[in-house]
């Protein structure tokens, strides 16, 4: 088992964003390729380039980064491998919003504005809820987190029981993630840059936080300012990913995974490659989502699935091999 | 430091975890090259008041000082480059090598985000000979034995290189060899660098063997401390455990056994 070089990751991850971020460009309903429009040309063209496919383009690849970050630190805030980024219910709070905002029929970017707040009420309820008299220990901000996401999850059953089938539809692309709503996503990149720094900083506590809060206090980390930190930084890339895309499952929780298994346990390679892996899938899954069944499109959060799980069943199943290595 | 500060120095300290009291008006000084036990009952407070001593958790009331300061006054880093910790269990959720894991003990002394140089590296092998884990490096920790992850946890200990070794129950999981070579390890790394060591044991004879003070612990606040020569004997021994002894005379001088 042993580290990985730093090198060779990253051309290897770099690269493969290149090519999600070509493919993501190239494919839409609409055949115009990328190489004849470079060339030059049809202002039609260019205006489909510009307006829609690279705002769908940018959109995946900063929601899938976010998502990976946040799953990474989820998991190393709760210490718990099974963590990904809608375990203490940020995603069902913005699910709420945005079913809600769907059901009277907004536009973008009240659906947007409406899912935030609700992320940013749970995230806020979650905190206030586990910190109780002063202690927040990580079982307790476990249990509440998943069960105030039980909570989201009932509420959102009821919605979608009492909206007009015209609406169900639309309500289901969001729930399983959906791109259609894409814009520039220009607060998004800035939180995701925010977010990449302070956790990339972060990274040499996160080593040792992910071997308990006492070995980490007893080798100077300041466990409790970490630990808001981090709680901080990943709602706010979750409550922005979601935002931006809905419920994007998986890449969130598979993502820090996959680089684990690949050999780079270290956080400060972890994360940055986390969010080049996380963008990368989403690129990929979304370029096929609009590709597969053309003309009609398929939710991404299928796609990132279908994607996700035979990669990281092969990663898995390879990696019993050199345990002992 | 004014050479006669020890290093570590309770005043009037008070433990207690709700409406249990474990420590009242504790008042210990640890000079460097001493190697201290705690023995006691179980539930007595022993590793409470070893992570009161590490600055993990605050005292109900009175002062835990490290080096003649307030421990609660410095930084945990501060805190970490002059006092090492080994717990009770180790976590490990995620996947790491045997180097990996040692390596972290370095962490204290490194700035920002620098990454280990060479010369950490050495420290951590060197760690690793020192327990007997040479050519363990790229092992992962979760596929060791109890008693191998346990000595990963005790070179991690001695990468951090501490004037102030705390360790709870090093022995845990130890064979019989590994458990004499490692206090023998620990103390002779005591006296070499002038460091000062108090570990939980359970074994009164290695104890005795090993540790030149002792703290006892009856529970409900009845301490006793001293040089182990004076209060490892027979008669408070079976007071503290409550059971009664044999002693015997061996080459490394007292021991017992119970009847």
């Amino acid at each position: 088992m042993k580290p990985l070089r730093p090198l060779p990751l990253f051309a290897a991850l770099g690269l493969a964003t290149l090519a999600g971020l070509w493919l993501s460009l190239d494919t839409g309903t609409a055949s115009i390729h990328l190489r004849n429009m470079l060339a030059g040309s049809d202002p039609l063209n260019t205006q489909i380039l510009l307006e829609l496919r690279l705002p769908r383009t940018a959109t995946a690849f900063v929601t899938g980064a976010l998502l990976a970050i946040a799953g990474a630190l989820m998991q190393v805030l709760l210490r718990n491998p099974l963590a990904d980024p809608y375990i203490l219910g940020v995603s069902g709070g913005a699910s709420v919003g945005a079913l809600l905002a769907l059901l009277l029929g907004a536009g973008a970017v009240l659906l947007q504005t409406s899912a935030f707040a609700g992320a940013l009420v749970s995230t806020l309820l979650v905190f206030a809820l586990a910190r109780g008299r002063g202690n927040w220990n990580t079982t307790r901000l476990l249990l509440t987190g998943v069960v105030l996401a039980a909570g989201w999850g009932a509420l959102i059953s009821l919605l979608l029981a009492i909206s007009p089938a015209s609406r169900v539809q639309g309500m289901l692309f969001w729930l399983m993630g959906d791109l259609g709503y894409a814009q520039l996503p220009v607060a998004g990149s800035v939180i995701l840059v925010i977010t990449a720094f302070i956790a990339i900083a972060l990274s040499p506590s996160l080593n040792l936080l992910a071997g308990g809060e006492l070995r980490a206090a007893s080798l100077g980390v300041e466990v409790d300012k970490l630990r808001l930190t981090l709680y901080i930084l990943a709602s706010l890339a979750t409550a922005t990913a979601v935002t931006q895309a809905g419920n994007i499952g998986f890449i969130g929780l598979i993502a820090p995974h996959m680089l684990r298994l690949a050999g780079a346990r270290d956080y400060r390679l972890l994360i940055p490659g986390a969010a080049l892996l996380g963008g990368a899938l989403l690129l990929f899954a979304d370029a096929l989502s609009r590709s597969l069944i053309a003309p009609q499109l398929l939710p991404v959060g299928v796609l990132t699935a279908l994607l996700g799980v035979p990669m990281f069943l092969f990663l898995l199943y390879h990696a019993q091999d050199n345990r002992h290595g | 430091m004014a050479e006669n500060t020890p290093l570590l120095k309770t005043c009037q300290v008070e433990i207690r975890i709700d409406n249990n009291v474990f420590a009242h008006a504790l008042n210990l000084a640890v000079e460097p090259g001493q190697c201290w036990c705690i023995l006691g009952r179980n539930g007595a407070g022993k590793t409470t008041l070893l992570h009161t001593l590490a600055g993990l958790r605050a005292p109900a009331s009175g002062q835990v000082q490290l080096e003649g300061k307030p421990i609660r006054t410095l930084a945990r880093k501060t805190i970490a480059q002059r006092l090492g910790v080994l717990f009770q269990n180790q976590e490990d959720h995620f996947p790491a090598t045997v180097m990996e894991t040692v390596l972290q003990g370095r962490h204290p002394h490194l700035r920002g985000w620098q990454w280990e140089s060479e010369a950490d590296r050495v420290i951590a092998s060197d760690a690793l000979v020192q327990v007997d884990l040479d050519g363990f490096a790229e092992r992962d920790v979760q596929t060791l034995s109890g008693g191998e992850r346990q000595r990963v946890a005790i070179a991690s200990l001695l990468a951090q290189q501490p004037r102030l070794l705390l360790l709870d129950e090093p022995t845990n999981h130890l064979d019989l060899r590994h458990r004499i070579q490692i206090l023998q390890q620990l103390r002779d790394h005591g006296r070499k660098n002038r460091a000062a060591i108090i570990m939980v044991l359970h074994d009164i004879n290695l104890a005795a063997r090993f540790c030149d003070h002792a703290i006892l612990m009856r529970g409900q606040t009845q301490i006793q401390l001293g040089e182990s020569r004076d209060i490892l004997r027979t008669d408070t021994l079976e007071d503290t455990f409550n059971c009664p002894l044999t002693a015997v005379r061996t080459a490394h001088g007292p021991a017992w056994l119970p009847k």
